[in-house]
């Protein structure tokens, strides 16, 4: 008998004492990520407000000392840059403040917070103090839900995703355009000046197309497609969309012969980000100068000869190729008349030197109404 | 090939594990049988395993050392780890192999490896580390002493586990290459690395004729406590660029205690059951100073590239300092977070059953089993271990298997050399996540582990059973 009581009571201690587990222990400081101010001078530094900001300064990104700041912002942000991702924005000031160097800003994003592909339309939106949205080029790292920006000057920041994400398909699903022909003008007269946005003049037809993240968005008015050759995609990974795109073009058929113009007069900009994921990472890169053209020789749009074969106009003088031969179609929309024409680059992609750069291909289609 | 002999060298410094000096779990004895050896466990072995032995096993025992190694790899096989290891071999005699084949070698998934090793030697052979890297601290020498129902023992060790992805070799290796920006991929590269150092003073006691219950209690001083990663590439697309950040965070000491109890029970002669809990009562502190290690590294096709100069000048661009809410990356931020939980103990509870009929043969069957609260322990502490030991003379001979959790198989052997008093016992075995040869006995698992240890102990003992 005293021995089943020892057993029972040493079985009564080892209950007790297993219940003693240790909890884990705190770390000193509080990531509360409130706020945060500090003095950072020409030589550079960090603010920070951890878990989920961090801003770092290079040396001569700033003139002379200031003290910088990042708070939770209270007002909203606005959300014309896209929809806010539910983490706190902050200010970050003195707003307005230029650097000479542009600052290093990290900004935590759990990827459990964004939707299904909305990785690929994650952006930083910085509110200038004229009140304008500007995104930044990131790079968003999926693993770790780290958000990656250099910004020029300082103000209001947010995580924001774009509603205007155009995907960007594999080139060999191109489509062919039709060619056709648009119905002259009921006034014949040879075409003006350059008037963008101005009357059209007598005896033209002005086919225009504009979309843009402030106003009519190019995902939801269709005006723009893009595809992209194996190269790109090789490079960049499938998953690629255009991002902030901003699209402004138009073009002017006059002197026509026949039903047939002989004269044309345009320009064509399409501005915005290719952003793909690479392995664990969404990267993003300007693409702008790569699909800019304008009508005539000089440095400005000028108007000159344009002829039709098939589907193809091509036009004598152009700031890229002098003839330039791009590929249309006209359909009808409504009451009007759409052309799409298609508009081709090349972005340059860098080998281990010596070997030479590889290019790949990029197509548009814009579609311009009259 | 160099890059490939320095990135195992990064590896180890990184780990603070120093390999050759690693050892596989107290006592060469156990080590040899295959994990098991808890039951007849006695002297300064007993603290460890199951002290109430220190009462019915008696004697004295004075351990004058151990040294040993112990690796797992984890995401290649024993055959996976040959082929690496024929790349890299002939660097030494500097013809033959590349050290592409050798990065082809690694597997898709990475490797990770967790080691386990004596902190003494390993503290000392890390001393010369300027503090820009994390060590792991130097610790105490392993000795020990038990003489009759009584025992203490000083030991240290140095725990760490490293991941390490293919595409971040690669990187090291072959230098950056443009074309390849979409490949590079860090994803869980890191390590956490704890060492510390124990006293434990035990003590066991008989209830009756047959049964013995003991308790030990033990002082914990933490040397080092880190852990580190790296991060996915901040991508510049335009320039065709790439920056690598590093983060390690080190607690740079701690202290606490922890409590274990034992019980033992002859069932008749030569049979005895026996269970143990290290670790009934357990705290650990770590210091609240912490110290970030942190390192940007540039990759471009370019002279600037860190990645097209000497692997060993990347240890030189680290830079520890303490940690600043007001001023820390959210690299350093994320890091810290991850320290300090489960930074202690767990309970891990073991029994078995051992058969000694007569007083030159022992066989033990032991299983081991590891609460789910603490992150500070073996990977190879979950098992179930069966050994055998025989004495001829003055040499004993020892063999082992086991199983452990995740499938990590086991096989051991061990040989003991008695001089008197004096006992030299040399243990070595393989770790996998099968054996062919044994696939008749024990199922091979569709796992991907290998690794090893050796273990040597020297003791001087005498009495008891």
């Amino acid at each position: 008998m005293p021995l089943i009581r020892h057993q029972a009571a040493l079985a009564a201690v080892v209950c007790a004492l297993a219940s003693c587990q240790q909890t884990d222990q705190q770390l000193p400081f509080e990531l509360d990520g409130g706020g945060q101010t500090t003095s950072i001078g020409p030589s550079g530094g960090l603010l920070s407000v951890p878990p989920n900001l961090s801003i770092a300064f290079p040396p001569n990104a700033l003139a002379s000392t200031l003290q910088v700041s990042a708070v939770e912002r209270i007002a909203a942000f606005p959300n014309e840059a896209g929809e806010l991702v539910p983490i706190d924005a902050y200010d970050v000031g003195p707003a307005g403040t230029q650097l000479l160097v542009p600052a290093r800003v990290q900004l935590a994003v759990p990827p459990e917070l964004l939707g299904a592909g909305d990785d690929l339309s994650l952006a930083l939106a910085l509110l200038t103090p004229g009140g304008d949205v500007i995104t930044q080029v990131t790079s968003y790292d999926l693993n770790n839900g780290f958000l990656t920006a250099d910004i020029t000057q300082l103000g209001p920041l947010a995580a924001v995703v774009a509603t205007d994400a155009i995907p960007v398909l594999d080139l060999a699903s191109a489509p062919t355009l039709g060619g056709g022909s648009f119905a002259p003008p009921t006034v014949s007269a040879p075409v003006g000046p350059a008037r963008n946005h101005g009357p059209v003049p007598p005896g033209a037809v002005r086919f225009t197309a504009s979309c843009s993240t402030t106003g009519q968005s190019c995902f939801s008015s269709g005006i723009v497609d893009l595809w992209v050759d194996d190269v790109i995609r090789d490079r960049l990974g499938q998953d690629i969309v255009l991002y902030n795109a901003n699209v402004e073009g138009e073009f002017e058929f006059s002197t026509f012969i026949g039903g047939r113009p002989y004269v044309a007069y345009g320009y064509m900009n399409l501005d915005g980000e290719l952003r793909a994921r690479l392995n664990s990472v969404v990267a993003g890169r300007r693409a702008g100068q790569e699909i800019e053209m304008f009508t005539g020789s000089g440095s400005t749009p000028s108007a000159t000869a344009v002829s039709f074969s098939g589907n193809v106009m091509t036009l004598a003088q152009t700031s890229e190729d002098s003839p330039a031969t791009i590929e249309y179609g006209v359909t009808g929309v409504g009451t009007g008349e759409q052309l799409t024409l298609q508009f081709e680059g090349d972005i340059e992609f860098s080998n281990p030197s010596p070997a030479p750069p590889d290019y790949g291909h990029i197509v548009v289609h814009v579609r311009l109404r009259r | 090939m160099k890059r490939i002999v320095w990135l195992a060298a990064a590896l180890a410094l990184f780990a603070p594990a120093d390999a050759a000096l690693a050892q596989f779990s107290p006592g060469a004895r156990s080590v040899g049988m295959g994990g098991a050896g808890m039951v007849f466990a006695r002297g300064v072995d007993a603290i460890e395993w199951n002290p109430a032995n220190l009462a019915l096993e008696g004697g004295w025992n004075i351990a004058l050392g151990e040294a040993g190694t112990s690796a797992l790899v984890t995401g290649a096989d024993i055959e996976a780890l040959q082929d690496m290891f024929e790349f890299e071999l002939p660097v030494f005699t500097s013809d033959g192999g590349t050290a592409q084949q050798a990065v082809n070698a690694l597997p898709a998934s990475g490797l990770s490896l967790a080691t386990v090793s004596e902190g003494f030697l390993a503290g000392s052979a890390a001393e010369t580390s300027n503090g820009a890297l994390p060590s792991p601290g130097k610790g105490y020498p392993s000795i020990g002493i038990a003489w009759g129902q009584f025992g203490v023992r000083v030991r240290s060790r140095v725990m760490s586990d490293v991941r390490l992805s293919k595409e971040l070799v690669d990187l090291i290796v072959n230098d950056f290459d443009p074309a390849r920006i979409n490949e590079y991929q860090i994803g869980d590269t890191g390590f956490r690395s704890v060492s510390f150092s124990e006293i434990t003073a035990a003590y066991g006691a008989t209830l009756g004729e047959r049964m013995a219950l003991g308790v030990s209690a033990r002082y914990v001083k933490g040397h080092k406590l880190t852990e580190g990663r790296f991060f996915e590439p901040v991508l510049d697309l335009v320039n065709q660029t790439a920056e690598f950040n590093s983060v390690a965070i080190e607690a740079p000491g701690g202290s606490g205690y922890g409590v274990d109890i034992g019980f033992a029970l002859d069932l008749m002669a030569g049979l005895r059951v026996s269970a143990s809990a290290v670790n009934i009562i357990q705290k650990m502190t770590w210091d609240d100073a912490l110290i970030a290690h942190e390192a940007t590294f540039f990759a471009c096709d370019c002279p600037q590239s860190d990645f097209d100069s000497n692997p060993e000048d990347l240890i030189d661009q680290y830079q520890a300092g303490p940690v600043d809410p007001a001023s820390m990356s959210l690299y350093v931020a994320q890091k810290a977070q991850g320290l300090f939980p489960g930074a202690f103990f767990p309970t891990v509870f073991r029994a078995g059953v051992g058969w000694r009929p007569w007083s030159s043969t022992a066989i033990e069957l032991v299983g081991a089993s590891v609460s789910p609260q603490g992150r500070q322990h073996n990977q190879w502490d979950e098992r179930i271990s069966l050994g055998i030991e025989q004495r001829l003379w003055f040499l004993t001979l020892r063999a082992g298997g086991a199983k452990g959790s995740d499938g990590i198989q086991a096989l051991s052997g061990g040989v003991g050399l008695g001089f008197g008093p004096v006992k030299l016992d040399v243990s070595a075995g393989m770790m996998s996540g099968g054996f062919e040869f044994a696939s008749g006995i024990v199922t091979p698992e569709d796992v991907d582990y290998a690794g090893g240890h050796v273990t040597a102990s020297l003791q001087i003992m005498g009495g008891g059973r």
